[in-house]
């Protein structure tokens, strides 16, 4: 007995710990690399403040937009335990559609004089489109697959994505179209040397383009230049996200939802229609999709839809909602801005071509999953989903 | 009267087809023909389309009685052709080609004109809807028409259905496939075949001869046709319009007879009368795939034969009967083959297996002499997918792990392969040269191809393990996407320019060498390169039968039984005393090395490797492949590389379509047979485990 | 004291706030039958699995043969010589009886994949011994002839022995059976309990199991333990637990109960 009570404390985790380890010591390593790299690109001054504002107010945006779509893999993945490989197809088709109208609008003149209810118009419909193609993915491919184990659903997805893709390129053409340019000018008697141009020899000043602008602005005497749109689409994105969070924690619904995450067949013994909840969990990942694709276009610089668009920001959100935990709301929200920060600052920061930014993404998935697999707010899945 | 589902399926049906529609399928196809002059891909199209429609409905409403189905079955025709009569007209009056780009042109609707008006454009003007009437009738009739064949037999059903399929395909891919073989060279192996076959089951009947006498008799009789063939050919039958040459181009089996060839010809008549005499007594299988192969040949010398003729019905009905024929008998032959096997002495049956593969091997070695460049290097290229297939099926099919960047492991092999077999500014066997231009003249790469390819491979498996590693503990869905960025960053890195001066950048690796087999030390003739595709045959045949080899090894094993248990139940299959990081890893490695086999083959074959060979399509189409062929089974991938990989290369106008089929197929099979077309055979181990029991028995008595 | 064959001390394991087994000290010694009882959710399979290593108890130890197990991998844990079924039956579905069969050998082959692929001498000697034994094995259990059935396609009460062949495929000295006869009828039941005394007098195992039958839990093991909300309650012979009040207050939830009646437990579990 007296050898036994010794052994009540564990030899450091014991042999069990012993995959995970050198694992930790390489990510430990790699990580260490990139800060060392990070200091010494400061310490030279290859990087300065000025660069860091602007990629961290750039990339806020980008990242706000992640968020909306790794939401919709969340809420899927929450509910259904498979990964939603489409939804960058479902975003696609907000892009599309959102495209169409807003270019319907802009060639018919309606835009310029109703710049606002164009673009509110724009946005329903690109949330339509993609409501329309969740709920259709929903119930054509994956409900038949309820109960299948893990990898048929998934290849399914995967099979869906392609058809989407696919389907696009030969329904809209390979040719990327551009979105048309929008100018929303507001506050003419706030700014009134803005957008000022000579019309009959008459100086007229519209004010702030909030949509097209772009500005020199002064920050603790640090000059850049940034868009309105920026922020525009950051703080609507967390707007959208609010709206989604007070759905799920307050309506009937939302409590569904959340049942039926948590055990889907005891919710169906309490008189929750799962399937309904399950739509729902499709439409509303359809509708971020669509808002997120609708604010992803009007950006000037993102404006191009292609039917190939939506691939890369659907991995991209998906890394996001991995590294907030999957199944995590407010994890995919803060895995989104996060997602988004490290790409447009990371670059510059360790001194490579922007176009490797897609390896920072897939590279902070590695370390993520390496570290810390249920993402940083993912503690709650780990056993369910064993 | 009209049963409740007729409405509602022909109106989900008509959402794919209007989608269809929208993205111009019928303009695309409008302008190949399936048979010369009588019918195009765009008719057939819609034929499928409404036949496909009319079949789901008639299943339904099938037990209300032949005349009731048909009526259902013409309305759900009919419904469909009133939509899309719809949809022409509409997008008459509004023009869509703003949104939809490849919905087509034509006078009076881009939609009109195609075979949606039967080809006769709409006019609006003149009122002329003659068109849209002549559709709607095709629609209906032939609805009507499919929903007839529900009352036929189900095996007869099936049997016309593949045929016709089959059919419409060759007659299809005509141009590529019409000068393999002749006429007289497949009803001379038919023959041969036959009458050793039809000796072999009178001789059972009738004598008491020994299955060997059989063979001989068969062989006998091989002899006595090709003797026959000589006969006829020294009197001038092999010439231009002789009983031996046929309508088609000059035979090229029974010319051999002219020649320095005749030893050969008559080895092969010889071998194939014994073998149609064994055929008559071996197993299933082998019976089957040599008659289905021979029918297949007889269609070709009849596509062959009649590729100039006026009357185009003669070469499908010919084809089709043929098909139909050998569909319908083959299997029922086949059982009777089989009984007759089981019945035979083990030794005997040994010998026959040995022979049939024997046989099937020496097909398969001279096969490219007769194929052309063209369907040899289709055959590569099925042959390329069906090693990446059985790799990756290491890891999906046995092991349970989804990798979606396969694309890694090949690139990998294939940029080994040109790294160290192509001269470069950093790779150069010998001084490095000053400048770029004379790289190609004072260099040579550091190795040979024979010596790079098993680099190749265990550099791939090495890096595939290596990248197994983070990744071990993830499951299904985690690790498809990090593979999948796994791929995505390899063609990330062989596209940038910071390693140009190795991997190329975007230009890649030009001219990388051919393969020599230098045997100039027994001769000096025997120096051959392998540069034309029907010469790289031989190493792509050699390296799906190294795969196959290794893996079936591998899965027969106690290594695959650890990796299927992983697929059912990790944590049970770890419970059982799996080491679920070594199995895994190994899984990797393995996968990824016979990626790398291909890469390094692929890249040998093309001379020339560029990054947009690597991207994630390849993933997909190996995955489409698997899944579509059977997890876990290479037989299964083997067939889906055929269908897969093999058709879309001889249908290449259906190109644009291609992938849409593919991710289509994913969904549809995991639907419908998520176990594929093939599914894996569990091995059946009793009456081997009751022989080492008697046999250990027998040890412990004597002990 | 006998030869104490599993030794576990004072473990704990908790989930988030739960605390599933609390401070539980059992031991088993070599040849014995024992049994693990207690109302669902008192923490016995939680127990079962950290001795198998499926989880990690967060403190105290478990000592099999002398050695610490506690904290291993499962792999490590079935190679010293513990194997267990499960209560929902955990069978390699798309595999067959005998192949079921042979993974549980598994940690007893030692054949290497390149053995495999050119099927050395050695390794076709393993594989033919590992299928003679398979084969016995099948016999022992009643599978005779079933051998090449997938395992989804066997019945359920065959489902249970094949679970059983598989576990003794890895030649353990001791046994852990999870609910042997849940979901069984009497009949099937009585056959479950003689081939579980032919198990361990045929093959000197020591078996360690959980069951909800008391019929069969008392007829058939040499020492009980009762768990009730993570705590061992009690422990002894068959008939000194069933006398004992905590027993039975944690089975019926009052201590009302004449503590003479000693088959009290048996009726209630009987008609439940």
């Amino acid at each position: 007995m007296s050898k036994g009570s010794r052994a009540v404390r564990f030899r450091g985790g014991g042999l069990g710990l012993f995959i995970q380890s050198p694992l930790h010591i390489v990510g430990t390593a790699f990580l260490l690399f990139l800060v060392y790299v990070a200091v010494s690109n400061i310490a030279a001054g290859d990087y300065t403040l000025r660069q860091f504002l602007q990629n961290l107010i750039f990339g806020l945006a980008q990242g706000s937009i992640y968020s909306l779509i790794a939401l919709g893999y969340t809420l899927v993945y929450g509910i259904l335990f498979m990964i939603n490989f489409a939804h960058g197809e479902v975003f696609t088709a907000g892009a599309y559609s959102g495209f169409f109208t807003m270019y319907t609008f802009a060639q018919s003149g309606f835009l310029q004089e109703n710049t606002l209810i164009a673009i509110l118009l724009t946005f329903l419909s690109g949330t339509i489109a993609s409501v329309m193609v969740a709920v259709a993915l929903e119930r054509v491919a994956y409900r038949p697959l309820r109960n299948a184990p893990r990898l048929v659903p998934l290849i399914t997805a995967i099979g869906a994505s392609i058809t989407l893709q696919q389907l696009y390129l030969r329904l809209f053409g390979a040719s990327a179209r551009r979105f048309p340019d929008i100018n929303l000018y507001i506050l003419p008697d706030v700014f009134t040397d803005l957008e000022c141009r000579v019309v009959d020899g008459v100086e007229q000043c519209l004010g702030m383009d909030i949509i097209g602008g772009i500005y020199p602005v002064e920050i603790f005497g640090i000059a850049l230049r940034l868009r309105p749109i920026s922020f525009i689409v950051f703080f609507g994105a967390l707007f959208i996200m609010w709206a989604l969070w007070m759905f799920i924690q307050k309506t009937k619904t939302g409590r569904a939802m959340r049942a039926v995450a948590e055990d889907k067949s005891t919710s169906a013994l309490m008189g929750i229609n799962v399937d309904r909840v399950i739509v729902t969990t499709f439409i509303l990942g359809g509708a971020l999709a669509g808002a997120g694709a609708v604010l992803f276009v009007i950006i000037p610089g993102n404006g191009q839809v292609n039917p190939l668009m939506g691939f890369f920001p659907g991995i991209k959100a998906f890394t996001a909602a991995v590294i907030g935990g999957i199944g995590n709301v407010p994890g995919a929200m803060f895995g989104g801005l996060f997602l988004g920060v490290a790409e447009s600052v990371g670059p510059s920061l360790l001194g490579i071509s922007n176009q490797l930014r897609d390896v920072i993404s897939f590279g902070l998935l590695v370390l993520v999953l390496i570290f810390r697999p249920t993402g940083f707010f993912g503690e709650v899945l780990s056993e369910k989903k064993v | 009267m009209i049963h409740r589902t007729t409405i509602p399926y022909s109106l989900y049906a008509c959402i794919p087809i209007v989608i269809l529609t929208l993205t111009g399928i019928f303009a695309t196809f409008g302008g190949r023909d399936v048979i010369r002059g009588e019918l195009n891909l765009s008719t057939l199209t819609l034929a499928a389309m409404v036949g496909i429609t009319a079949y789901l409905v008639g299943v339904q409403a099938r037990e209300r009685g032949l005349a009731l189905t048909v009526l259902n079955a013409a309305l759900s025709g009919l419904i469909i052709a009133l939509v899309l009569s719809a949809l022409v007209l509409f997008e008459a009056q509004n023009d869509l080609r703003f949104v939809f780009q490849n919905i087509g042109r034509s006078a009076g609707g881009n939609l009109s004109g195609s075979v949606l008006t039967a080809g006769r454009p709409i006019n609006a003007e003149t009122g002329d809807y003659r068109g849209l009437l002549e559709m709607a009738a095709f629609c209906v009739t032939w609805a009507g028409f499919i929903s007839t064949t529900l009352f036929l037999p189900r095996r007869l059903r099936e049997v016309i259905f593949v045929a016709a399929m089959l059919t419409l395909t060759i007659s299809l891919s005509q141009g590529q496939v019409n000068n393999i073989i002749t006429l007289p060279d497949a009803l001379a192996l038919t023959l041969v075949l036959v009458l050793g076959y039809v000796a072999a089951v009178w001789a059972e009947a009738n004598t008491g001869l020994s299955a060997t006498a059989k063979a001989g008799i068969g062989a006998g009789l091989g002899l006595a046709v090709a003797v026959g063939i000589w006969l006829i050919a020294g009197a001038g039958g092999l010439e231009r319009g002789g009983v031996l040459y046929g309508q088609g181009t000059q035979p090229v089996i029974l010319s051999m007879v002219e020649d320095s060839r005749i030893v050969g010809f008559f080895i092969a008549m010889i071998l194939a009368g014994a073998l149609g005499a064994v055929l008559s007594r071996s197993s299933g299988q082998a019976h089957d795939a040599f008659w289905y192969l021979l029918a297949g040949l007889l269609a070709l010398g009849i596509i062959n034969s009649q590729r100039r003729a006026d009357n185009v019905w003669i070469a499908v009905i010919g084809v089709f009967s043929v098909l139909a024929l050998a569909l319908y008998f083959v299997p029922l032959l086949g059982k009777r083959a089989q009984t007759a096997f089981e019945r035979t002495p083990p030794k005997f049956q040994r010998n026959a297996q040995w022979f049939a593969t024997g046989t099937a091997m020496a097909i398969l070695f001279l096969a490219p002499q007769f194929m052309g460049l063209y369907v040899s290097n289709v055959f590569n290229q099925i042959a390329l997918y069906a090693v990446m297939g059985i790799g990756l099926n290491v890891m999906i099919g046995y092991t349970g792990l989804l990798d979606l960047g396969y694309v890694a492991s090949f690139a990998i092999g294939a940029y080994t392969l040109g790294v160290l077999t192509t001269p470069s500014l950093v790779t150069c066997g010998g001084s490095l040269p000053e400048t770029a231009a004379d790289v190609a003249t004072q260099c040579t790469g550091i190795m040979t191809f024979w010596e790079a390819w098993p680099i190749c491979v265990l550099f791939s498996g090495l890096t595939g393990t290596l990248l197994g590693i983070p990744v071990l503990r993830l499951r299904g869905d985690y690790l498809a996407i990090v593979t999948l960025g796994f791929g995505e960053i390899t063609n990330r890195v062989i596209l940038s320019n910071d390693f140009r001066d190795l991997l190329g950048g975007a230009q890649g690796i030009a001219g990388i060498p051919s393969p020599v087999i230098d045997l100039g030390m027994f001769n000096s003739a025997w120096t051959t390169t392998l540069s034309r595709s029907n010469d790289m045959y031989y190493l792509f045949l050699f390296s799906v039968i190294i795969t196959m080899f290794v893996v079936y090894q591998l899965a027969n094993s106690r290594t695959g039984r650890a990796w299927r248990a992983i697929k059912a139940d990790e944590d049970v299959a770890q419970a059982m005393g799996i080491n679920l990081m070594n199995n895994k890893l190994l899984a990797f490695g393995v996968s990824s090395a016979f990626a790398g086999l291909g890469g390094a083959v692929f890249g040998a074959s093309v001379q020339g490797i560029f990054p947009r060979s690597f991207t994630l399509l390849v993933s997909i189409n190996v995955l489409s492949l698997i899944i579509i062929g059977g997890m876990g089974s290479i037989p299964g991938v083997i067939l889906g590389a055929f269908i897969l990989i093999g058709l879309p290369e001889l249908l290449r106008e259906l190109d644009a379509y291609r992938l849409l089929t593919f991710g289509a197929l994913l969904v549809v099979v995991m639907i419908v047979k998520p176990e594929g077309l093939l599914p894996p055979k569990p091995p059946e181990l009793s009456e081997a485990g009751e022989a080492a029991r008697r046999s250990s028995n027998m040890t412990k008595e004597a002990a | 004291m006998g030869d104490v064959l599993l030794d576990v001390q004072t473990i704990v394991k908790r989930f988030g706030g739960l605390t599933a087994v609390n401070h539980v000290d059992l031991q088993i010694e070599r040849g014995m039958i024992a049994s693990l009882i207690g109302p669902n959710g008192a923490g016995k399979t939680t127990f079962f699995n950290c001795v198998t290593g499926f989880y990690k108890p967060d403190s105290g130890a478990i000592l099999f043969e002398g050695q610490p197990i506690h904290g291993l991998r499962t792999d490590y844990i079935l190679r010293s010589g513990v194997a267990r079924t499960y209560q929902n039956i955990r069978l390699f579905a798309d595999m067959t009886v005998i192949e079921n069969v042979l993974v549980g050998m598994h940690s007893r082959l030692r054949s290497s994949p390149i053995g495999a692929i050119f099927r050395l001498p050695a390794t076709r000697r393993e594989e033919q011994a590992a299928l003679a034994k398979a084969m016995d094995l099948l016999d022992f259990v009643g599978l005779t002839d079933k051998g090449d059935l997938l395992a989804s396609n066997l019945a359920y009460g065959f489902q249970r022995r094949l679970e059983i062949a598989r576990a003794l495929a890895s030649e353990p000295r001791l046994l852990l059976l999870d609910e042997p006869t849940a979901g069984m009828n009497p009949n099937e039941t009585e056959a479950m309990t003689t081939f579980i005394r032919k198990l361990r007098d045929e093959l000197d195992l020591t078996i360690f199991l959980i069951e909800h039958d008391m019929k069969l839990v008392m007829g058939l093991s040499d020492q009980v333990s009762v768990m009730d909300y993570g705590v061992k309650i009690s422990e002894g012979t068959p008939s000194h637990v069933q006398n004992d009040p905590k027993v039975i207050k944690a089975y019926l939830g009052t201590s009302e109960v004449d503590e003479e009646s000693g088959g009290v437990i048996e009726d209630a579990e009987l008609e439940s």
